[in-house]
């Protein structure tokens, strides 16, 4: 399964929103940090803290431009309620329907093994530069020559024999992981099959993805390059939190002091009620 | 489980939203029905390699949470799905301690993680040059790229002032 095709499931042919990039930043960021203190290593936990910066503020600024909404900033400590109203609000409606379509996952396992493969051949078709997925079931077909489209020819001719790919869900044949896939039909994809699956360095066309040193490397130099625009941005989340905390307070004493001029204005909650005398209610209410 | 897997999963877990646990859990068990299934396990073998290599290991465990997100019709959280892909390496990686494959130490942990977290991050677009590409929009007017902001005209007062000096 190409790294890339399961990028472009992701993306499926839209580009990711900037809200789900900054939140990917501010989660792995908050992952690593985590992760790094319980190692003890200091260098996990630095990169990760500057992840979770970039992404927690990178969502404050952007919220505050009103251009994303949603985005989880608590990893950078510096969560906005409004932010956080709304992360909740995405949280809440994401979780229900991420809950109702993983409960299938049960009873899927093999539609799972077939949408596996097919999530690593069927999008090379969204991205034509992407070469095909890798076997993963041991197969042979030769790959035949195809332009790259989005149409992918289902009934692709195999030298194996072996089925042709089958919709989303089929189920697998006994004995191999999943059906050939429309990506057979790559010349890439028989140079894809030899090669060394561990090997991320063949996996995907342009958007091959860099290894850790080299992509923790230049996101530094991201940072770096941006400190002004960070050191910025909290100081405009420090300076809305100490206002959110300015208007909770006077929130806090103003509903004190209501309390007080409720109880001044009524005297004392205790009923002082005497028994009825000859003057009435009123009588015995001074009394 | 190894004791230093079992504190990471622990620890991520008390860090994640308590409102979203229950979805991450239930990823969790999901990307477990994924690594271990008859129909599934030789492709996440194959990826894992010997266990040994830090990358294989970051690149897999993100190529299954990518599975996982596309399976739930791309409804899955992404405040979920990170938490559960770390819970998801540390299942695999004692599971090749089991086997006798690794020895997973710190500092193997802390590979796996940080390959896993680049992986990740790359998954959804969280690159350097694209995350440049969207500061540079809300730097100050806009500008793709950072220049002095234009001086305005004297007025009268500056130009009479302008007019004495000289």
């Amino acid at each position: 399964m190409a790294f890339t095709a399961v990028a472009a499931v992701i993306g499926a042919g839209e580009a990711a929103t900037a809200t789900m990039v900054l939140a990917a930043v501010a989660e792995v960021g908050t992952a690593m940090a985590v992760v790094g203190a319980v190692t003890g290593n200091k260098e996990l936990t630095k990169i990760g803290g500057t992840m979770a910066l970039v992404g927690g503020i990178g969502g404050a600024i952007a919220g505050i431009g009103g251009t994303a909404t949603g985005v989880a900033a608590e990893g950078a400590g510096a969560t906005l309620k409004g932010i956080d109203a709304a992360a909740g609000d995405a949280f809440s409606g994401a979780s229900a329907a991420g809950d109702a379509a993983i409960a299938n996952y049960g009873s899927s396992a093999a539609g799972m093994a077939a949408d596996a493969d097919l999530a690593g051949g069927l999008n090379p078709g969204l991205d034509p530069t992407a070469p095909a997925a890798m076997d993963v079931g041991g197969t042979q077909a030769t790959a035949t020559s195809a332009p790259a489209s989005t149409s992918m020819p289902v009934g692709a001719e195999q030298e194996t024999g072996l089925q042709a790919s089958a919709p989303s869900g089929a189920q697998a044949p006994d004995g191999v992981i999943g059906p050939t896939s429309p990506a057979d039909t790559y010349p890439e994809a028989q140079s894809i099959r030899n090669a060394n699956s561990t090997d991320t360095s063949l996996i995907g066309g342009s958007g091959a993805p860099q290894g850790f040193g080299d992509y923790f490397k230049s996101f530094s130099k991201f940072a770096n390059d941006n400190k002004t625009l960070f050191n910025a941005g909290m100081q405009i989340v420090g300076g809305a939190m100490k206002g959110a905390n300015d208007r909770e307070m006077f929130d806090q004493q103003l509903a004190l002091n209501q309390q007080r001029v409720n109880q001044t204005s009524y005297g004392n909650t205790v009923g002082n009620f005497a028994p009825t005398t000859k003057g009435g209610i009123i009588s015995g209410v001074r009394a | 489980m190894n004791p230093l897997l079992q504190q990471t999963s622990d620890a991520i877990l008390k860090k994640a939203d308590q409102r979203i646990v229950p979805v991450i859990k239930k990823l969790v068990d999901a990307g477990k029905q994924v690594m271990y299934s008859p129909k599934t396990r030789g492709m996440m073998m194959k990826q894992l390699g010997d266990g040994k290599d830090p990358e294989a290991i970051g690149a897999g465990i993100a190529k299954l949470i990518g599975i996982l997100y596309s399976e739930s019709k791309k409804t899955a959280p992404i405040q979920a799905l990170v938490p559960a892909g770390v819970l998801l390496m540390c299942e695999g990686l004692d599971f090749l301690e089991q086997a006798g494959a690794v020895k997973v130490t710190p500092d193997f942990l802390s590979q796996c993680t940080m390959a896993m977290g680049s992986n990740v991050a790359q998954l959804f677009g969280a690159t350097p040059d694209r995350l440049q590409g969207m500061m540079n929009k809300v730097k100050p007017g806009g500008q793709e790229t950072p220049g002095q902001p234009p001086t305005a005209p004297a007025g009268i007062v500056a130009q009479a002032q302008q007019g004495a000096i000289q």
